[in-house]
């Protein structure tokens, strides 16, 4: 009895180490799940939307807002998707657009603790509009190649400026307030003024306002 | 009001002002919409000049163009060739203004073609039908269909891009062309012009042999004028002895001058 007992603890007492192994093999494991589930839910997070726009005009609606990200060594670029609409107007129905706009911006100077300013923002933009008369393949009723533009696409360049407002004093605004205009024109406009003297660069460029807001 | 303007000229205010204004313009919401026309009506207006003019003499002489879309230069080119002769009563566009219906488009083209010092009426072409194309057409030159009278002659004017439409809209439109089977107007003679002539890709061609049939109804029917082919044509497509005229598109630099008088007429073609 008396060496059964023994056993038994020896066996226990022996047994502790390979336990623990056990043990810190699990914890070991558990911590590598969370650091993976860390990692993945890191990755997700980048894709949270960074900024909102909102833009007056510019040839994609009266008003569009977005929701985009900005990224780079230096935060020089910017990639927004808006929804925008037109409202009815004279004969013509209301529509609804979307735009994929990327944009650049090289630099940004420091006024003062508050204000920063940036000299130069350039791009370009992809436009569709819906609606019945606006397809972007040729409706099957047309010989082919009748008509060789998408009429629902207009591809856009811009160029513009900022002047932005930092807003990280307070933990109740987010980051930094922005106000932007930019000048732009599209695919249709440059092969329209291509060849003709008539028409002029001041002839096919548009003027749009915008406002951004980097959450953080 | 006034106090107040003078106190705007005088303040650092009055450039931001003026500024704002001409930038209204620039703030474009889509190249199809239709926000920034100020012009309406502009057939009308045109025809009503064209009734005005002296219709006393017996000879009647008007130009004929068609597809400008895109040719400004060109375009330029052919209004200050026709505002140095003082011959020509009236102009005759028959269509395909734009290239891609865009409103820019029609803005740009009507500020070349207003500059013609004799009226022009202007017709729907295929490409003027484009996005909201059809619209702007509506709101800056009037209906799609329309006529006039001039020295006592029947002009019809008539959209025949049924392509276009897809059947939303009758092309060509039976119940305006019957109306003049029974002109009650003092005429003596009818001339019909379109921008797609019959058997282009553009003309609802089931209807062709009815158009025929309405248009022999007319009085007097002299000839028909049409656009779209881009190049000279003459043809007798019903073989019944009622010519179409086509005219080249504007970057061939030329035009055709039309003189029609009560026993015969005449057309010439004109480089500029």
């Amino acid at each position: 009895m008396k060496t059964t007992l023994l056993l038994c603890l020896s066996f226990l007492i022996l047994s502790l180490p390979l336990w623990a192994e056990e043990n810190s093999k699990y914890a070991d494991r558990e911590a590598r799940r969370v650091q993976k589930e860390e990692q993945i839910r890191r990755k997700w997070a980048n894709l949270i939307p960074k900024q909102n726009k909102l833009q007056f005009a510019g040839s994609m609606g009266m008003f569009s807002g977005s929701v985009g990200w900005y990224y780079g060594k230096k935060n020089q670029w910017e990639t927004d998707l808006f929804l925008g609409f037109i409202p009815k107007m004279n004969r013509q129905d209301g529509h609804v657009t979307i735009t994929l706009k990327e944009t650049y911006t090289p630099w940004r100077l420091s006024i003062n603790d508050d204000f920063s300013f940036e000299p130069l923002t350039t791009g370009a933009y992809l436009n569709k509009i819906f609606g019945e008369y606006f397809w972007n393949k040729l409706p099957e009723r047309y010989p082919n190649g009748y008509y060789f533009w998408a009429v629902n696409t207009r591809f856009n360049i811009f160029v513009g400026q900022a002047i932005t407002l930092k807003l990280d004093k307070s933990p109740l605004f987010g980051k930094e307030l922005s106000f932007y205009y930019e000048i732009s024109t599209n695919d249709l406009y440059v092969i329209s003024a291509i060849g003709n003297q008539t028409i002029h660069a001041w002839d096919i460029i548009g003027l749009s306002l915008g406002i951004r807001y980097r959450v953080f | 009001m006034e106090t107040m303007l003078q106190h705007i000229k005088r303040s650092w205010l009055y450039p931001v002002v003026l500024l704002f204004l001409a930038s209204c313009e620039l703030f474009e919401y889509h190249p199809y919409d239709t926000q920034n026309f100020d012009k309406t009506e502009v057939n009308a207006a045109n025809i009503a000049k064209i009734e005005l003019q002296d219709n006393q003499s017996d000879t009647l002489r008007f130009v004929l163009i068609g597809d400008s879309q895109r040719y400004y230069d060109e375009t330029e080119d052919f209004v200050d060739n026709i505002n140095q002769r003082n011959d020509i009563d009236f102009v005759i566009h028959a269509g395909d203004i734009t290239d891609f219906g865009l409103s820019k488009e029609y803005e740009w083209m009507y500020d070349i073609l207003d500059k013609l010092q004799v009226p022009f009426v202007t017709l729907i072409g295929n490409h003027d039908v484009i996005g909201h194309g059809k619209e702007v057409y509506l709101t800056v030159f009037g209906d799609y269909n329309f006529s006039f009278v001039s020295h006592r002659t029947r002009f019809i004017c008539l959209n025949t891009n049924a392509l276009e439409f897809d059947y939303s809209t009758p092309v060509p439109d039976f119940d305006y062309m019957l109306g003049f089977m029974t002109d009650s107007a003092d005429i003596d003679q009818t001339i019909v012009v379109m921008h797609a002539p019959p058997y282009s890709d553009q003309f609802n061609n089931n209807s062709a042999l009815m158009f025929n049939h309405i248009l022999g109804e007319y009085k007097n029917l002299r000839f028909c004028l049409h656009g779209h082919n881009h190049q000279l044509e003459v043809n007798d497509f019903f073989d019944n002895g009622i010519l179409y005229y086509g005219c080249e598109d504007i970057s061939k630099r030329s035009y055709m001058v039309f003189t029609v008088t009560p026993e015969n007429y005449s057309y010439t073609i004109e480089q500029f």
